[in-house]
């Protein structure tokens, strides 16, 4: 059986957040990464258009950072409170080649440790683990040099209203429902199970990726190499260049 | 129509796939700008952006040709979008900017 790494990180900013992730990336050993963020931060897809997407006034108003990471999808709210970000660093041979399928391996993953709290969560395409038919969890994958990054979220509880404040939500994208129903479409853990301890969420997630890989987690550290590239990486995250691209 | 037209702008939500949205400007018949942006995956990331150099300085009945020539030979992974995608969604912008969205 495959050990990988586990680390379990403190809450970091989003800069730094997405330093990390890259820097896993590049070194590409399998690593099951789990952190949250402080501030609170909207994350945008790397194809995403920032005015198109994000609020910037509010997220000012509302101390939230912004950043744009590299892997595409949707934009994303990281409630300093209520919500776990995960991030699966793997070689490309861990993983069905097909960028569906290998989404759909990591969130089944992520469903097998949801299962283990209670509640009968599942991989929904193209990229959502879900309860109910109500979003739980969003990811978002990208692949450089023969290794895969995915990562996501978790919610644990869900302010919908701030999540809305903070993001443009396209018409065409809510197929013109409202706000109120596009927030119908989305649970947290809090909503379906009440008072949820983070640790147990970090337990549970471990167990479901070592059962759906049948792989061994080992907790553990980047390495120095992986931590000098950090301030190289953190101000690319942190740049007007690098964020308003697009 | 001035020789200079635009940014004109579309949007497509895909049944199954993720949004993606066109934003073009003409100048004298020709694409002077465009972009692609939405919340859609492709793998090099850097292939949006290859694409739109590719699209830039041709006309709008070129485009369906220059993006099937473009993903052909491009060495790209997608998820929630396909090429027809690319080419329907600019080829609305170019309709929005005619000002013929009926």
């Amino acid at each position: 059986m495959d050990t990988w790494r586990c680390i379990i990180h403190d809450a970091a900013d989003a800069p730094t957040n997405m330093a990390i992730d890259e820097s896993l990336l590049i070194s590409g050993t399998p690593t099951l990464r789990l952190y949250t963020w402080h501030p609170s931060a909207l994350s945008i897809g790397y194809f995403q258009g920032i005015h198109e997407e994000v609020d910037l006034e509010a997220c000012q108003q509302h101390g939230v950072d912004v950043v744009r990471r590299i892997s595409g999808g949707g934009a994303v709210y990281h409630d300093r409170q209520g919500e776990l970000t995960y991030s699966l660093m793997v070689p490309e041979q861990a993983l069905p080649h097909d960028v569906q399928q290998s989404c759909k391996r990591i969130c089944t993953a992520l469903a097998a440790g949801l299962q283990q709290l209670g509640v009968d969560a599942r991989f929904a395409p193209l990229n959502d683990v879900v309860v109910n038919g109500q979003k739980i969890s969003g990811s978002a994958q990208t692949r450089r040099r023969g290794h895969v990054l995915q990562h996501g979220t978790v919610l644990l509880d869900v302010d919908a209203a701030l999540m809305f404040t903070l993001l443009r939500v396209s018409d065409t994208k809510i197929a013109g429902k409202g706000i109120d129903e596009a927030s119908a479409r989305v649970t947290s853990l809090s909503a379906l199970l009440g008072d949820i301890d983070r640790d147990d969420v970090i337990g549970a997630l471990r167990r479901g990726f070592m059962d759906t890989f049948s792989v061994a987690l080992e907790d553990g550290a980047l390495t120095d190499d992986e931590r000098k590239r950090l301030p190289g990486l953190r101000e690319k995250y942190a740049s007007d260049e690098w964020t308003f691209q697009r | 129509m001035p020789a200079t037209s635009g940014p004109f702008s579309a949007e497509l939500k895909p049944r199954q796939g993720k949004l993606i949205r066109c934003t073009l400007t003409l100048d004298d018949g020709v694409i002077a700008s465009i972009r692609f942006t939405g919340d859609f995956f492709m793998m090099p990331g850097a292939a949006v952006a290859t694409l739109e150099r590719h699209l830039t300085g041709r006309t709008p009945g070129e485009i369906a040709g220059a993006v099937d020539t473009f993903f052909s030979n491009a060495d790209v992974e997608m998820l929630g979008v396909t090429p027809e995608n690319f080419i329907e969604v600019a080829q609305m912008a170019i309709k929005n900017l005619k000002g013929d969205s009926r």
